[in-house]
């Protein structure tokens, strides 16, 4: 069983990486309703790659199961992942759910 | 959907304005002038040279920025390489450009390519990020190598090895796309 908040940790845990290379004007709030990509958010497209691969990276490691959030399916959907932190999570918990 | 077609002369205006703009120009290791002419002599240099290419990479047909291919050793099966976006992409798939690049430059027998080398700097921690996920070693660090507004920046070294980067086997497989080639034209 997939819960949510170990989902949510794993991402918050990216993101805090993440602004640790980052200035500190610039850094993310580690909160589920930050923004991560699109219109009024504060990642380009490669910040946010490096983010998401770590999070695939992490996934595997902690659920045993390779999960892709770079795929066609994750870039293509009509209301996009990767806007902020609570829709990532909420994508990353449908995926496992699916393989469970 | 990204595609890369050659760069062509009706493409240096664009390409001067993104080149010049400070989110660009803030991650690169030389500054440029805003100069059409001296542009237009860069571009006849590169076009004719057998050891640089050029791309506009196109995002949906629109144009988004450029990668190059550029210092091309086919003695010794090595090049650098370079990459900007002068347009904001309103897709994640735009920090997956370097993944496209190399699945289709690992892939080019004509060149063989045994290694990709590069220089970063040190302000460009999303670059230097990408790169250690794609599998990239640090050869060493240019200490204050490049003065900036008054302040002196380290210039990061690296380089990618063609077997690291087959080594991941399905991870990055599917990011694939359409390269215009110089033979194709």
């Amino acid at each position: 069983m997939v819960e949510r908040p170990q989902i949510l940790a794993l991402v918050l845990t990216a993101v805090q990486a993440l602004n640790e290379e980052r200035p500190a004007d610039e850094q993310l709030a580690l909160s589920d309703d930050t923004f991560l990509f699109g219109e009024g958010a504060e990642l380009d497209s490669l910040s946010l790659v490096s983010v998401i691969v770590d999070i695939e990276t992490a996934v595997t490691d902690q659920f045993g199961e390779p999960i892709s959030l770079t795929d066609d399916r994750a870039m293509n959907r009509a209301v996009s992942p990767f806007t902020h932190v609570a829709a990532l999570v909420d994508y990353i918990t449908e995926l496992l759910s699916e393989k469970a | 959907m990204l595609n890369f077609r050659r760069m062509r002369e009706e493409d240096l205006q664009k390409v001067l304005d993104w080149r010049v703009k400070p989110d660009v120009a803030q991650f690169m290791l030389t500054e440029v002038a805003y100069d059409m002419e001296r542009q237009r002599r860069w571009f006849q240099r590169i076009d004719a040279s057998p050891n640089d290419e050029y791309w506009i990479i196109e995002s949906d047909r629109t144009p988004v920025g450029v990668l190059s291919l550029s210092e091309i050793d086919r003695a010794n099966r090595h090049a650098t390489w370079g990459l900007y976006l002068g347009e904001k992409m309103n897709s994640p798939v735009g920090g997956m450009i370097p993944v496209y690049f190399y699945n289709y430059v690992f892939a080019r027998a004509d060149l063989n390519l045994h290694k990709l080398h590069g220089k970063v700097l040190e302000n460009n921690t999303s670059m230097l990020k990408m790169h250690e996920t794609c599998g990239y070693h640090q050869v060493g660090i240019h200490k204050d190598h490049v003065l900036r507004d008054g302040k002196f920046m380290d210039v990061h070294v690296v380089e990618l090895l063609r077997d690291i980067w087959l080594a991941q086997g399905n991870r990055f497989a599917r990011h694939t796309a359409e390269f215009e080639t110089r033979t194709a034209v």
